[in-house]
C-alpha cells in the first residue's frame, strides 16, 4: 500500500494539484461565498438546469421549468462593461466621425469660396429670379422698332409647341420598358449564339454554313424574282459582290480550279510544282500585313475607280445592268454550278457550262480569274523593272520642269526659316502643287478589266504592249488634264490645305508601290501608272530625304550663309541731285564710288567674318589644367619639366565646346550672348507654387493686365479685388442656411 | 488592323444583309396593351409658349473675324495639368477666361477704328511720281492743305528737326544756333532763340514743354518758353540724340564715340562708355526694344544698350560706309543706305538677310520710315518717297520733290500724312498721303491733348517707367523664367574652383576680467580663420575630384561599351584597379 502510494505520489509529482469541486454535502443556511465563484472556464458551478431538474418530477411545476429553460436559452448574459479608457476612446472616435460628417457638409461651400476669384461680403443670397415669373415679356417698343416694323412687317415671333414633360403615360412607359427588355434578351441570346458559332474552329462546319447561307440567298432571290424583279436584281448584285469579295480576299490559295489542276499535275511535273510554289509565295507576300497608310490610298483609289468605272465599257463588274433573260440564264447556271461544285463533280462542270449560255461561261472564268491574274501580276512584276528604267529615262527628258521645281524647293528649304524665306518658299511651292495635282489625278484613272489569255504571251514584250495602248494613254491623259482644270476651278482656296494634307499621303503611297501592283485585276493603264508612279516615287523619296535632312533641330554648321540665294537687288530710277554747287562733289562722289566699288566686298566682309570667328572663339569655355608645376617631380635648377606631365589628362577638366549660338548660320551677324546679365536680376528664377513647369508659369503671365494694353472693361475685370466688403453692413459668419438651400 | 475596302464594296448600310436581330423576331405588343392605350390617353394638353424665332434675320451678336482674334491673341492658355491643386486650377481657369475676354473685346473694339489712311491714285497713263505738291494741295481739303508749308530760313543753315511723339509740335535746330519750337498745325510759335553756339541735334523730351539741344559743348534743356532749364555738362560734344520715352532716357552719341544714357526723370547718367566706333554720325533707336542702332563707316550697324559695354548685336549691312539708317516706328523694319548707292530693308527682329535691296542712282543722305512703312530718301536736293517697299519690291517712287538746296534732315510726322524736311535754307513740310497712322491711341499719343491730360499722362508714364536694365534685344525677356543655360552652368562650376576662402568676421565675446588678454583673442581669431580655410580647401578638393571623376566616369563608360566579351583566360591577366 505504502509502495503504491509512493509510486502514485511520484507519478503525481509533475502534475498540477487539482482541487476538487466544492460540493455541498448537507443543506446549510449559510453558503460559503467562495464556493460560488465562477470556475476558470466560465462555467458556473451552479447550473440552472441542475436546479430545475428537481422540478422534473413535479408535473405541476413542469411549465415553470420549461419557461426557465427557454429563458436560459434565449437570454445571454450582458458582456462585461469596457474599461473606462477604452470606452472613452470609442466614444471619442465615434464623436469625431459624427462631427467630421457634420462639418463635411461645408466642404463644397468652402472650396467654392476659396476657388472664386472675387467674393463680395456679405455673401449674397441667390435671388430666385425666374425669367417668366418676375418680369413681364411685354416691352414698350422704341420708335426705331416701330418704324422698322412698318417697313419690314412685325418681327417674327414663332410659337412652338412645348413638349410636355412626360410624353407617355406610366402604363405606356412600363409597356415600352417590358418590350425593350424582351428585345434586349433576344439580342443577347443571338449574340451569344453567334459568338459560340464563331468560335467553332471546324472549317468544314463553316463551309457548310456558308453554303447554306448562299443557298438560302439564292432561294430568296428566286422568290423575289417572281414577286419583285427589281429587288431581285439588287439581291443578285449583293450575292455577286459577296462572292467577288470572297474571291478577292486572297484566302483561296489552292482551292481554285487552276490550282487544283496544278496540284494534280505537280505529282508528275516539276515545273508545275514550281509554279504552284511561286503562286503560294506570291499569295503570302500579298497577304502580309500592310502599312496603315495603305488603307488611305486604297480608299482613295476605290473612290476614283468608282467614279471612273462608270464610263468604262471593259469593266465586267460595272456592267451590271442586264436584261431579264440574261439574268435568268445566269442564275440558272449559277445555281447549277454551285450545286455541282458542292457535290464535288468537277468533271460535270464543263459539260454544264457548255450547255449554259455565254454569260455563264464568263462567270466561270471569273471564278478562276483571281489566280490567273495573280500569275499575270507576277509577270508584270518581273517586267516592271525594265519599264521603270525606261520611264525614268523618259522622265529625265520630259519632266524637266518637274525637276526645276524640285530644285527650287530644295534651295528654298535650305534657307533658315524666317519670314522672308517662308514667303519665297510659298511662292515656289505653288507650281509644284499644281504638278502634283496632275500626278495624283493620273492614278485615279484605273481601268479595271480582265486580261485575256493571249495577253499573257504579249506581256513579255512590253514595247508591243506599250504601242498597243499608247492611244489609250493619250486619251487618259487628256481626261486627266480636263479633270485637273475642273478641280482647279472648283477648289482654288482649298489647294493649300489639300497640299498639306496630301504630302504625307503621297509619300506613303509612293513607298507602298508594291501594294498597288498586287491589285488582282490590272489592265493596260498599268503602264501609264508605272510611268507616273516612277515619277512620283522619285519626287516622293526626294521630298522625304529633304525632310530628313531638314528636320534636325539644330541647324547644321556647314551651310555657308553666302550660298543662300539672296534677295535680288532692284534698280530704282531715282532722280539725280542737280544742284550746281554740288557738281564738284558729285564728280568726287563718282570717283569715290568707283574706288569703293573696286575695293569693295572682300576686305570688309572678311574682316567682319574674322571678328565673328574671334568672338565665337573667345566665348568658348576653356579647359582647366589642374597640374601643379613641381608637384611630384624633382625641382631645382637645370631640371626640365616634361611637357607630357603638363598635358596629363588626369589634371585637365574638360568642358563642352559646342554651344548653340543665336547668330549661328546668320551670316554677317554677331549677337552678344552675355548681354542679358543685368536683366536676370529682374527675372523670376524659380517656378512659383501652383505651377509645375517653367512653361506653365510663363503661360500664366503671358498676357498683360494694364489698361494701356487691354480694353478698359477687360482691365476692370482683371483687377477686380479678390474680396470686397460692402460698406456699412454687418458681415455675419455663414449660417447653415446656405447648406440647406436646394435648387429650384 | 484596318479593314481593307475594295472597289466593289459599298457603304455598310447596304452591305449588311444579315443582322443579328432580324426585325421579325420582335413580337408585337399584346392586345391588352392596346386596350390600355385606349383607356389611358396621354396628357396632350400642352401649353403654348412663345419663344423667339429660331431662324431670325439678324441672329445674336456679330461674330468676330478670325484674323482679328488672331491679331489680339496672347498665345495659348495653360495646360491645366501643369497646375497643382484643384482650387488653383479653377482660379487659373477663370483668369484665362478673362484673358480670352480681353482678346475678344479688343477684337470687337477694332470696329471703332473708323479712320482709313488715304492714298494717291493715278489715272491710267499717269504715275503718282509726277504729282507735285501744289497739285496735291489743290485737290485736298483746306485743313490738309495747311499742313504743307515752307519756312525760308536762309541764315542759320542746315536744319535738324524733331516732332513730338503725338506729332503736334515741331522743334527746329539750325546749325548756326537757331532754335525754335512751335505747334506746327496751328503755326503757333512757342519760342525762337539763337543759342549763339553751333547746334548739332535737337530732341523733344517726354512732354512738349521740354526739349534738349545738343550745342557746341554741352547738351542744354529748354522749356517751351525758351528758358534754359538745365545744362548737362556730362554730355559733351554730342552729335546725335535720341529720347527713349518709356525709359525716360536721353541717349546721346558723342563726337569722340561715347554713348551715354541720361535718365531725365532723375537727372542722372545711367551709363556712359566709349563705343570705340570713332565719331558717331548717325544713330537711331529701335522703338520696339529701345536699343540704339549706330551705323559706322565699315558698313556695320551695331546695337547698343545701357546694360553692357559691348554691342548687343553687330550686323554687316553694307560693303561700304553707311550713310543713313532708320527704323520704322513699329520696330519691324530697318532701312539702311550705304555709300555703295544701295538701300537695304531689313527685318530688324530676325536680323537675317535683307528683305529688299535697292540700287539707287546716287547714294542716299537720309532715310526715314513712316508709321505706314513709307520710305523717304533724300539724295542731295531730291527727296523721294516709296510705298510698299518693305515686304514687296517697289519699282517706282510714290512721290518726288526737288529742293533748291540740299536736304539736311527728314522725318515723318506721326499720325499725320506729313514729311518734314530740314534743308540748308529752311524747313518744308510735304504732304505724303497715306504716310501716317490714321487711328491714334489717345492713351498712348494724343495729338489733341489738353493740358490736364498731358499732366496726367506724364504722371502715368513716370509711374510706368521701365528700368534701363531691361533694354535688350528681346523686350519680352522679362516675362520669362531665368533658366540657366549650359554655358552659364559651365561658368558657374568653373568659378567654384577658384573661389577664395571666405573671410571670417570674428567678434570676440566680451571677456571676463582676468581671463585671457588680447593675445588670446588674436590667437582664437587666427585659429578660426584657419579652420574655415581648411574647410574651404576640403570642399574645393572634393569638387575638383568630383569634376575629374565625372570625366573619368564618362570615359570608363565608353570603355566598357567597347570592351571585349569575357574570356576564360582573363583571370590570368594582371588585375586592374577598380575605380570607385
Amino acid at each position: 500500500m505504502a509502495e503504491g502510494k509512493l509510486i502514485k505520489n511520484v507519478l503525481n509529482l509533475n502534475k498540477k494539484i487539482t482541487y476538487p469541486k466544492p460540493s455541498r454535502t448537507e443543506p446549510r443556511t449559510e453558503v460559503s461565498e467562495f464556493n460560488l465563484v465562477k470556475s476558470e472556464k466560465g462555467k458556473s458551478n451552479v447550473r440552472v438546469t441542475d436546479l430545475t431538474n428537481a422540478l422534473k418530477k413535479v408535473s405541476k411545476q413542469a411549465k415553470v421549468r420549461q419557461r426557465i429553460q427557454s429563458f436560459e436559452k434565449k437570454v445571454k448574459p450582458l458582456p462585461k462593461p469596457l474599461e473606462k479608457v477604452k470606452a472613452d476612446r470609442i466614444h471619442r472616435s465615434t464623436a469625431f466621425g459624427k462631427v467630421t460628417k457634420h462639418l463635411d457638409r461645408w466642404n463644397a461651400v468652402v472650396t467654392s469660396n476659396r476657388a472664386s476669384n472675387h467674393l463680395t461680403f456679405p455673401l449674397q443670397d441667390d435671388l430666385n429670379l425666374e425669367s417668366g415669373k418676375n418680369f413681364t415679356t411685354f416691352r414698350i417698343k422704341s420708335d426705331l422698332q416701330k418704324r422698322l416694323e412698318a417697313c419690314d412687317g412685325p418681327s417674327e415671333e414663332v410659337t412652338l409647341e412645348k413638349e410636355s414633360k412626360y410624353p407617355l403615360t406610366m402604363q405606356e412607359m412600363l409597356e415600352r420598358r417590358k418590350e425593350m427588355m424582351k428585345m434586349k434578351i433576344i439580342e443577347s441570346q443571338k449574340a451569344a449564339k453567334a459568338r459560340r458559332q464563331k468560335k467553332i474552329k471546324s472549317k468544314k462546319y463553316h463551309r457548310i454554313q456558308r453554303r447554306e447561307k448562299t443557298k438560302n440567298q439564292i432561294k430568296e432571290f428566286e422568290g423575289l424574282q417572281q414577286s419583285n424583279p427589281e429587288e431581285a436584281l439588287k439581291k443578285l448584285d449583293e450575292i455577286e459582290r459577296v462572292r467577288v469579295e470572297e474571291r478577292a480576299s486572297l484566302r483561296h490559295r489552292n482551292t481554285g480550279k487552276w490550282a487544283k489542276n496544278k496540284q494534280i499535275k505537280a505529282k508528275y511535273d516539276s515545273t508545275n510544282r514550281q509554279e504552284l510554289a511561286q503562286q503560294l509565295a506570291i499569295s503570302r507576300e500579298l497577304t502580309q500585313k500592310m502599312n496603315m497608310d495603305e488603307s488611305h490610298s486604297e480608299s482613295e483609289e476605290e473612290n476614283r475607280t468608282s467614279e471612273v468605272s462608270v464610263n468604262n465599257p471593259n469593266n465586267p463588274w460595272v456592267n451590271q445592268i442586264k436584261t431579264s433573260e440574261e439574268v435568268e440564264t445566269f442564275l440558272k447556271g449559277y445555281r447549277k454550278f454551285w450545286e455541282e461544285r458542292n457535290s464535288g463533280n468537277e468533271a460535270k462542270v464543263s459539260e454544264v457550262s457548255t450547255d449554259i449560255s455565254v454569260p455563264n461561261e464568263v462567270v466561270i472564268n471569273e471564278n478562276d480569274i483571281t489566280e490567273e491574274n495573280i500569275s499575270n501580276t507576277v509577270k508584270y512584276k518581273d517586267t516592271l523593272s525594265p519599264i521603270h528604267k525606261k520611264k525614268t529615262q523618259d522622265e529625265e527628258t520630259t519632266s524637266s520642269d518637274f525637276k526645276e521645281t524640285r530644285k527650287k524647293i530644295s534651295t528654298s528649304k535650305k534657307r533658315p526659316r524666317d519670314s522672308t524665306s517662308t514667303l519665297k518658299a510659298e511662292n515656289d511651292t505653288i507650281p509644284l502643287s499644281k504638278c502634283e495635282n496632275t500626278v495624283c489625278l493620273a492614278t485615279s484613272h484605273w481601268e479595271v478589266g480582265i486580261l485575256s489569255d493571249t495577253d499573257e504571251d504579249e506581256c513579255d514584250d512590253i514595247d508591243v504592249l506599250f504601242e498597243k495602248y499608247s492611244d489609250n494613254f493619250k486619251k487618259n491623259l487628256d481626261e486627266v488634264k480636263q479633270s485637273v482644270k475642273v478641280t482647279k476651278k472648283r477648289a482654288p482656296k482649298q489647294k493649300k490645305e489639300q497640299q498639306k494634307a496630301k504630302k504625307p499621303k503621297r509619300n506613303s503611297e509612293d513607298l507602298s508601290f508594291k501594294i498597288q501592283a498586287k491589285r488582282p485585276i490590272i489592265d493596260e493603264p498599268l503602264d501609264e501608272n508605272v510611268e507616273v508612279n516612277g515619277k512620283r516615287e522619285e519626287t516622293g523619296l526626294s521630298l522625304a530625304l529633304q525632310q530628313d535632312t531638314y528636320q534636325p533641330t539644330r541647324a547644321t554648321k556647314n551651310i555657308d550663309p553666302n550660298d543662300i540665294i539672296r534677295t535680288k537687288p532692284t534698280d530704282l530710277q531715282t532722280e539725280l541731285p542737280d544742284l550746281l554747287d554740288l557738281d564738284d562733289n558729285e564728280e568726287n562722289d563718282d570717283q569715290r564710288g568707283a574706288i569703293v566699288e573696286a575695293f569693295q566686298d572682300d576686305d570688309i566682309v572678311e574682316s567682319f567674318q574674322k571678328e565673328k570667328h574671334d568672338e565665337i572663339e573667345s566665348e568658348k569655355p576653356k579647359d582647366i589644367n589642374l597640374f601643379l608645376p613641381g608637384w611630384g617631380s624633382w625641382g631645382g635648377p637645370g631640371v626640365i619639366q616634361s611637357k607630357k606631365k603638363r598635358q596629363n589628362r588626369r589634371f585637365i577638366i574638360k568642358f563642352p565646346k559646342e554651344f548653340e549660338r543665336k547668330d549661328e548660320n546668320k551670316g554677317n551677324l554677331i549677337i552678344n550672348e552675355k548681354s542679358n546679365e543685368k536683366v536676370k536680376k529682374h527675372l523670376v528664377s524659380d517656378v512659383p507654387f501652383p505651377f509645375k513647369t517653367v512653361k506653365d508659369f510663363e503661360a500664366s503671365i503671358r498676357a498683360p493686365v494694364g489698361n494701356t494694353f487691354v480694353p478698359e472693361t477687360a482691365f476692370r475685370r482683371m483687377i477686380k479685388p479678390a474680396v470686397a466688403t460692402k460698406l456699412g453692413t454687418v458681415i455675419h459668419p455663414m449660417t447653415e442656411e446656405i447648406l440647406l438651400k436646394t435648387k429650384g | 488592323m484596318t479593314k481593307t475596302v475594295r472597289y466593289f464594296t459599298v457603304p455598310s448600310e447596304q452591305q449588311e444583309p444579315i443582322k443579328d436581330v432580324p426585325p421579325k423576331t420582335v413580337r408585337k405588343p399584346r392586345k391588352n396593351i392596346h386596350k390600355h392605350k385606349n383607356k389611358v390617353k396621354p396628357n396632350r394638353k400642352v401649353p403654348l409658349k412663345r419663344i423667339p424665332n429660331p431662324n431670325p434675320k439678324f441672329p445674336g451678336r456679330a461674330p468676330i473675324p478670325e484674323e482679328l482674334l488672331e491679331k489680339h491673341s496672347r498665345g495659348e492658355g495653360i495646360d491645366k495639368s501643369g497646375i497643382r491643386t484643384r482650387i488653383h486650377k479653377k482660379k487659373q481657369f477663370d483668369r484665362d477666361l478673362s484673358y480670352e475676354f480681353a482678346q475678344k473685346q479688343a477684337a470687337r473694339v477694332e470696329i471703332l477704328l473708323t479712320e482709313e489712311s488715304g492714298i494717291l491714285e493715278a489715272d491710267p497713263g499717269e504715275t503718282t511720281t509726277q504729282f507735285r505738291q501744289n497739285e496735291i494741295i489743290k485737290n485736298v481739303d483746306i485743313t490738309a492743305a495747311t499742313k504743307h508749308f515752307e519756312l525760308v530760313l536762309r541764315d542759320f543753315g542746315p536744319y535738324r528737326l524733331d516732332y513730338t511723339r503725338n506729332g503736334r509740335h515741331l522743334a527746329l535746330g539750325g546749325k548756326l544756333g537757331h532754335v525754335a519750337a512751335f505747334d506746327w498745325v496751328t503755326k503757333k510759335l512757342h519760342f525762337e532763340i539763337n543759342v549763339m553756339e553751333s547746334v548739332h541735334d535737337i530732341c523733344w523730351l517726354h512732354v512738349e514743354t521740354m526739349l534738349a539741344v545738343a550745342q557746341k559743348d554741352w547738351v542744354y534743356i529748354y522749356d517751351n518758353q525758351g528758358i534754359e532749364l538745365h545744362c548737362l555738362k556730362s554730355l559733351d560734344k554730342v552729335t546725335q540724340m535720341q529720347f527713349l520715352p518709356y525709359h525716360f532716357l536721353l541717349a546721346t552719341a558723342n563726337d569722340v564715340g561715347y554713348l551715354s544714357w541720361l535718365d531725365v526723370s532723375i537727372g542722372e547718367i545711367v551709363v556712359q562708355y566709349n563705343a570705340k566706333l570713332g565719331r558717331i554720325n548717325m544713330m537711331t533707336q529701335n522703338p520696339y526694344n529701345a536699343v540704339l542702332c549706330v551705323g559706322s563707316s565699315n558698313g556695320v550697324v551695331s546695337m547698343w544698350a545701357p546694360n553692357t559695354r559691348d554691342p548687343l548685336a553687330k550686323m554687316l549691312c553694307h560693303k561700304s560706309a553707311i550713310s543713313a539708317l532708320h527704323i520704322d516706328p513699329k520696330g519691324l523694319y530697318m532701312a539702311t543706305a550705304g555709300n555703295d548707292r544701295k538701300l537695304k530693308i531689313w527685318d530688324i527682329r530676325s536680323l537675317t538677310e535683307p528683305l529688299q535691296i535697292y540700287r539707287l542712282q546716287s547714294s542716299a543722305n537720309n532715310v526715314a520710315l513712316s508709321q505706314k512703312q513709307m520710305l523717304a530718301i533724300s539724295m542731295g536736293n531730291v527727296v523721294e518717297v516709296y510705298r510698299d517697299c518693305c515686304t514687296t519690291t517697289a519699282n517706282r517712287a510714290y512721290l518726288r520733290h526737288r529742293f533748291n538746296n540740299s536736304v539736311a534732315n527728314l522725318n515723318f510726322c506721326p499720325y499725320e500724312d506729313v514729311l518734314g524736311v530740314g534743308s540748308d535754307k529752311g524747313f518744308t513740310s510735304l504732304l505724303v498721303p497715306g504716310a501716317g497712322e490714321a487711328n491714334f491711341d489717345a492713351f498712348e499719343a494724343n495729338p489733341y491733348q489738353t493740358k490736364s491730360q498731358r499732366k496726367e499722362s506724364e504722371v502715368k508714364s513716370l509711374l510706368e517707367k521701365i528700368p534701363s536694365d531691361l533694354i535688350s534685344l528681346d523686350p519680352t525677356k522679362i516675362s520669362e523664367v531665368d533658366v540657366p543655360s549650359l554655358r552659364e552652368k559651365v561658368e558657374a562650376t568653373k568659378k567654384l574652383l577658384f573661389v577664395k576662402p571666405p573671410k571670417i568676421n570674428y567678434d570676440p565675446r566680451k571677456k571676463a576680467k582676468g581671463k585671457g588678454g588680447s593675445v588670446k583673442i588674436a590667437r582664437n581669431k587666427k585659429i578660426l580663420q584657419q579652420q574655415a580655410k581648411k574647410e574651404h580647401i576640403k570642399t574645393a578638393k572634393a569638387l575638383k575630384s568630383h569634376l575629374l571623376n565625372q570625366r573619368k566616369g564618362n570615359g570608363t563608360q565608353t570603355n566598357k561599351q567597347k570592351s571585349k566579351p569575357k574570356n576564360v583566360l582573363d583571370r590570368f591577366l594582371p588585375k586592374q584597379k577598380s575605380e570607385k
